[in-house]
């Protein structure tokens, strides 16, 4: 029996770890070939379409004033361009900062949620933004994001030349990345989502998340899906599918880049990490319902990596876990051969290199501190992950149970 | 003078040549037997077997082929006739014929060369007389004999000790006949003495024995076998070990080694280097979901019949004649079967003798689990071994068609093997006095000159019998303990070979790279192991592919920086 249930844990879990190592090689190779058609689609940016960037903000008054200072850099025509930050409901001076910089620039205007709208969340800030744009291109920032000034326009410039992409997703880095050993282990993570999942995604499958922020789309896509969805925890997962399920696919295009801020403190990316988590849960538990009924069967394969990550894998680990240390006291009759040691060696193994190579990605990253902050990774960070998986599961299960509302948490912000 | 020198020589060469063989000829035996079924019957082949002491010019036909050609060189003759009639050609064939016959069963009553003689038949006998010894013994259990009554004729070899003395066993002119309704009975012993007269051979005046350690699989404890095969070397007993290379778990299925087992290993690789002989006793003494050293490895118990391919597959019901529309189909049908029945065989044979050899010992002989083999197996065994040991399973179709022979033969259906019988049995727990039921074998087998005195023990049982065996074996009289080293025993696969010289050393011809070596003995074996074996393969690779790839771009990365400065792209 225990060996039983050894043999599926290692199944579950080395599902998971096989499929990531396809997508680091496909990650690797997205690397090796992103840059090359640029100068080609280069000829096309002529006639640019109007771009509406939409910022979302809830009491951002610590960093609205460097994104907006970001986003007054902008490489794209003005004449075709319009900077709408969406000031939702803040008690701070989110909106006077903000209101400084639309006097300077007249690209630049500051929208306020009316009551409708107000106070419910990103996606409901977003769907105000809508009604306030023009643009036939929109693009997403949260509030704390620094593009680099080409961004905008390398978003736009996927669109154009890929008729088949509904959304441009670009490549986000860590403004804080060595403010604290938290941040120092949040940018390696981001690193590795953007290389691994995002870009091996793209490469092997075409399919990419939109993260939230950093994001190019479709104007008519969001009009034809009657904006974002209010309920979701997680609108970036949820337009992904509804994106996916109108025929699009969307692109990873790491030539775009955005700077943002990551939670400092263990308090905050608690909050972060719960939100996303049970936005992701409740996606899947969404779709999982009538998983056979979507029509792109990609997005079935992306919504069952999400069923791996979070309930699938997730259990192997706990049992492979609880396994491991009830065998420490009393004799459950496993028999743990030589070539599970080699196994759990080879994983370890393969979760630094694999991280070494999206970090030697990034040019600078690959440095003596984060060298150590990986092998550090792997026993700390990665595993906060199942005490967190399991925190979320609770509060989904009792949201489900007590019928509780979604209430969006905003992710605090360091000066 | 040179060609004279030459000639000389060469004439003195052929001298020498020739005389062994004049001095006593090969005897040139054919048997013949009755019986209803196309098989030869397990009885006529246990005759072989025990001619085989005699002779290696054995030809076996049964009645309703006998042509008068079959005769031909022939010196002597059995006939075995149980079931159904002889037929009259057959029986005409053979009463024309001048050479010593030895007739057994119903046969007596039918030939001629008994025809001065009267016989009757007695139900139940299980008491008898050996005349020669003039041992009386009583054997388990009654059976049907047929008796001459013409006492004062006929020379008894053997008499039957119920309400008269009557010859059951016994020679008429140059003929002989044994009133016995089976060899399969322990009654054969009397039988099988009276062979030595039969093909006047002069027996050895000795006893040869020996003790084999049973079972000896990764899962024995490696105190227990250290201290009886110690005690045993200690006492001059060249003792054997019938070591099974894999052991699997009944409940978990999973198999253990004995490359996991160190401190056994060292034990077992002690004890050879003491004298100690191991043979293999299987590859893993089991099939399906036995367990090791309960379970049979080429016999299938279930359905009757041989084995045809790994446990893990479901096991073909061995399809009768009747079930084809011609002939050609049931031929091929059986080719098959057979092919697969062989390829299964030689890969445990294979994987045995290797795993054994990789671990640094040196199988010279085998036996098979619970002695239980098809006869293809026994053919194919002897592609590998010199020697097998036990008991032979002579039944086609049950396994428990099993007895022993007495002394050592070669017999033809095993491709002659030396087969050494295991005789007197092993130590019962269970029994009060087990020792001393394993003394009334050995007594009954002192009824048959040459007779070997072969027994086994189970090591997990302690030393605690260890003594009173060996005191019990070595009290036969003109006893020896078998030397298997010196009978120089061989053992040969597709790659490896194992003989001892002259010195006693092993020789090993490993045809084998260090390479696959290293390999077969850390290659996986169950599908669970192999899959995983898999897996790390693959994550070993991408793991290396993933360093080579840190590496290529920590060496790029100072084209890579006026890359990214130059803007976009």
């Amino acid at each position: 029996m225990a060996n039983m249930l050894f043999v599926f844990s290692l199944i579950m879990i080395w599902t998971m770890l096989l499929y990531h190592m396809f997508l680091m090689q496909g990650g690797f190779w997205h690397f090796m070939t992103y840059r090359k058609p640029i100068p080609e689609w280069q000829k096309k940016m002529v006639n640019l379409p109007k771009v509406s960037v939409l910022i979302p903000a809830h009491n951002e008054e610590v960093v609205v004033a460097a994104t907006l200072r970001a986003m007054s850099r902008i490489n794209y025509p003005k004449d075709r361009l319009e900077v709408i930050l969406i000031n939702d409901n803040s008690s701070d001076r989110t909106g006077e900062i903000a209101q400084s910089f639309a006097d300077d620039f007249p690209f630049i205007k500051v929208v306020k949620t009316t009551p409708e709208y107000a106070g419910k969340g990103k996606s409901s800030a977003l769907n105000y933004g809508l009604t306030q744009s023009s643009g036939e291109i929109l693009v997403v920032y949260d509030a704390d994001n620094t593009p680099e000034k080409d961004g905008v326009y390398y978003l736009v410039m996927g669109l154009l030349n890929d008729p088949d992409a509904g959304a441009i997703v670009g490549k986000f880095r860590v403004t804080n990345a060595y403010e604290t050993l938290l941040t120092r282990l949040i940018n390696i993570e981001t690193i590795c989502f953007q290389w691994m999942a995002q870009a091996g995604r793209w490469k092997w499958f075409r399919i990419a998340t939109i993260p939230g922020t950093n994001f190019s789309i479709r104007r008519s896509i969001i009009d034809e899906l009657g904006g974002w969805d209010e309920k979701a925890l997680a609108e970036d997962t949820e337009l992904t599918i509804r994106v996916y399920e109108l025929g699009w696919h969307i692109r990873f295009f790491p030539a775009a880049i955005t700077w943002e801020q990551e939670p400092q403190t263990l308090k905050v990316w608690w909050k972060q990490r719960t939100r996303w988590a049970r936005g992701n849960q409740y996606v899947v538990l969404k779709f999982m319902g009538q998983l056979f009924e979507l029509k792109r069967k990609k997005i079935v394969f992306d919504i069952f990596y999400f069923f791996f990550t979070y309930f699938l894998f997730f259990f192997g680990v706990i049992l492979s876990n609880s396994l491991f240390v009830l065998n420490l006291f009393f004799d459950i009759g496993l028999e743990v051969g030589n070539m599970t040691m080699v196994l759990w060696i080879l994983a370890f193994l393969l979760f630094v290199t694999e991280v070494f190579v999206t970090l030697s990605i990034e040019r600078s990253e690959f440095n003596l501190q984060n060298f150590f902050t990986v092998i550090l990774m792997y026993f700390t960070y990665s595993q906060l992950w199942i005490v967190l998986v399991i925190y979320s599961l609770y509060l989904e299960m009792k949201r489900v149970l007590f019928n509780q509302d979604v209430k969006w948490y905003k992710t605090d912000r360091f000066g | 003078m040179l060609y004279k020198f030459f000639l000389l020589i060469g004439t003195l060469c052929l001298l020498f040549y020739a005389s062994p063989a004049s001095a006593k000829e090969t005897p040139h035996v054919l048997i013949i037997y009755t019986s209803v079924d196309e098989e030869i019957p397990p009885d006529v082949l246990k005759l072989e077997t025990l001619v085989s002491r005699f002779s290696d010019q054995i030809q076996v036909v049964r009645d309703r082929n006998l042509e008068s050609d079959s005769f031909e060189g022939a010196t002597h003759l059995f006939v075995y006739h149980q079931q159904g009639q002889l037929l009259p050609k057959a029986k005409q064939l053979i009463d024309e014929q001048e050479i010593p016959l030895y007739a057994i069963g119903q046969s007596a009553t039918v030939l001629q060369a008994f025809d001065a003689l009267s016989f009757k038949r007695i139900v139940s006998v299980s008491h008898f007389e050996q005349e020669r010894s003039g041992k009386q013994v009583e054997f388990e259990g009654n059976e049907p004999v047929i008796v001459t009554t013409d006492l004062q004729k006929v020379t008894p070899h053997a008499l039957t000790l119920s309400n008269q003395h009557l010859p059951v066993i016994f020679s008429y002119q140059h003929n002989y006949y044994a009133g016995l309704s089976t060899l399969l009975n322990r009654s054969h012993l009397l039988f099988s003495d009276t062979l030595f007269d039969f093909f006047d051979v002069q027996a050895k005046a000795e006893h040869v024995g020996y003790l084999r350690l049973e079972d000896v699989s990764p899962s024995a404890d490696p105190e227990l076998v250290d201290e009886v095969g110690t005690y045993l070397l200690d006492h001059h007993v060249p003792i054997l070990m019938a070591v099974v290379p894999i052991y699997t778990d009944p409940e978990t299925g999973n198999v253990v080694q004995f490359s996991d087992r160190p401190e056994l290993l060292q034990v077992l690789k002690k004890l050879e280097d003491r004298g100690a002989t191991v043979l293999l006793h299987g590859y893993t003494h089991q099939y399906r979901s036995s367990e090791t050293g309960e379970g049979f490895e080429f016999w299938d118990v279930e359905n009757g019949q041989p084995i045809f391919g790994p446990a893990s597959e479901e096991a073909p019901i061995l399809q009768s004649k009747e079930a084809f529309a011609n002939h050609n189909d049931y031929q091929s049908y059986q080719k098959e079967m057979h092919a697969r029945e062989e390829a299964y065989i030689r890969d445990k044979l294979e994987r045995g003798v290797r795993d054994l050899t990789t671990l640094g010992l040196h199988p010279l002989g085998f036996e098979a689990p619970h002695y239980a083999m098809s006869h293809t197996g026994y053919e194919l065994t002897a592609d590998y071994f010199t020697n097998i040991f036990g008991q032979v399973q002579w039944g086609q179709e049950e396994w428990d068609v099993m007895t022993s022979v007495p002394f050592v033969t070669n017999p033809p259906f095993l491709n002659y093997m030396t087969l050494y019988p295991e005789t007197i049995g092993f130590v019962d727990p269970q029994l009060s006095d087990p020792v001393k039921v394993m003394e009334q074998a050995r007594d009954e087998m002192l009824l048959v000159r040459e007779s070997m005195i072969g027994a086994f023990y189970h090591p997990y049982l302690g030393i605690e019998y260890v003594p009173e065996i060996v005191e019990m074996m070595e009290s036969t009289p003109h006893f020896r303990w078998l030397s298997l080293r010196e009978t120089n025993p061989t053992v040969t696969t597709s790659n490896l070979s194992i003989r001892v010289d002259a010195s006693g050393q092993f020789i090993v011809e490993d045809q084998r790279s260090v390479w696959s070596a290293w390999v077969q003995r850390f290659a996986p074996h169950s599908f669970l192991e192999q899959a995983l074996f898999l897996l790390a393969v693959v994550t070993f690779l991408a793991v290396a592919a993933f360093s080579l790839y840190t590496f290529y771009l920590r060496t790029q990365r100072k084209k890579r920086l006026f890359k990214e400065r130059a803007p976009r792209g």
